[in-house]
């Protein structure tokens, strides 16, 4: 339950979005997005299954994340349990690009724009 | 995978399997088959600093507001009331859990820790509020009491198990109830702990025999039946 104005991100969500549209239609699983997570912060330390799930949960009843299970046969060749696969939606690119002219916005006179 | 690791996802495992206990489908099933995925993953991941152990227990127990948050927003899906009042072994044993934390916690504002004593103002109503929503819930499960429909398909040591789950949270936030009329209900309140300990007695009980059913079980390669 999140309590904010309609339309903006939280920042996991934002970073979960950013994440998901470099990945493109490949999808990514929970661990290997906690790992990218990680990696963009410059941290060790991985963030936690009951966010990160609650977080991917919320995004996908949002209409901004599409999931799906891995094929059992595929997941059982692989000799490991099925992963679940998130794919970011076009709802999500647009949430994404909505809330990105604002950061530009609020960005300091003569700073760099990347 | 090392014991310490082991014993980390045992643990991880322990409290999904928790929190996600009679929560509806397929969400339920749906979040501890992710949180399974993820512990295999990184368990054997190659990067040293995700497969601690301290990794996996510390991203367990960050993530314990949000794990709670989580079933507290499942449960507003419609129906769920209607459920709870069918079974409510679930919203009364967790309220006896809440019963006990906050009771302690309120009893240690007084007599042992100074620095909880400011908020003893807040947390003695919040303990009242507890014990009245236990005993309003437990009366109106009672008035829709169907036992074809609340018992199902539960062996008789289920059906117990739970029933000794509401009996100790009503007779304990009857007995709580009762402190705040001392004249006239105080001689209730023994009552209440007696039919309290009677429950623990069955409850212990109803453990032991599913205990020594599992162990007979794994004796007999599954012969038994459970």
């Amino acid at each position: 339950m999140v309590f904010r104005k309609a339309g903006t991100l939280l920042p996991l969500e934002r970073s979960i979005l950013e994440v998901g549209v470099r990945r493109g239609g490949t999808g990514m699983h929970g661990f290997w997005l906690a790992q990218q997570l990680a990696d963009a912060e410059g941290t060790t330390s991985l963030v936690a299954h009951g966010t990160l799930y609650k977080a991917l949960d919320r995004m996908r009843r949002a209409g901004l994340l599409e999931a799906r299970w891995e094929d059992a046969d595929a997941a059982a060749d692989a000799g490991r349990p099925r992963r679940r696969i998130y794919t970011v939606t076009a709802a999500g690119v647009a949430a994404l690009k909505a809330t990105t002219p604002r950061r530009a916005a609020t960005r300091r006179p003569g700073e760099a724009t990347t | 995978m090392s014991t310490s690791a082991d014993r980390a996802t045992t643990l991880a495992r322990w409290w999904v399997g928790g929190y996600t206990r009679t929560a509806p489908e397929p969400a339920a099933s749906d979040r501890r088959a992710e949180i399974e995925s993820d512990l295999f993953e990184q368990v054997r991941s190659t990067d040293p600093a995700a497969h601690s152990t301290w990794s996996v227990v510390g991203r367990t127990v960050r993530g314990i507001p949000d794990d709670l948050m989580w079933r507290v927003a499942v449960e507003h899906e419609p129906g769920r009331l209607d459920w709870h009042l069918a079974h409510p072994a679930t919203l009364l044993g967790t309220s006896l859990v809440v019963d006990v934390l906050l009771g302690n916690l309120c009893d240690a504002s007084v007599h042992r820790f100074p620095l909880l004593t400011p908020l003893a103002a807040l947390m003695h109503p919040s303990l009242l509020l507890v014990w009245a929503f236990t005993v309003a819930f437990a009366l109106v499960a009672m008035t829709r009491w169907r036992p074809h429909r609340n018992l199902g398909r539960l062996t008789m040591v289920d059906a117990w198990r739970r029933a000794s789950i509401c009996t100790m949270s009503v007779a304990g936030s009857l007995a709580g109830l009762w402190r705040f009329a001392p004249d006239v209900w105080g001689r209730f309140a023994g009552l209440a702990w007696g039919i309290f300990g009677v429950a623990v007695l069955v409850y212990l009980i109803t453990w032991l025999t599913r205990g020594i059913r599992s162990a007979l079980t794994v004796l007999d390669f599954g012969k038994v039946s459970s």
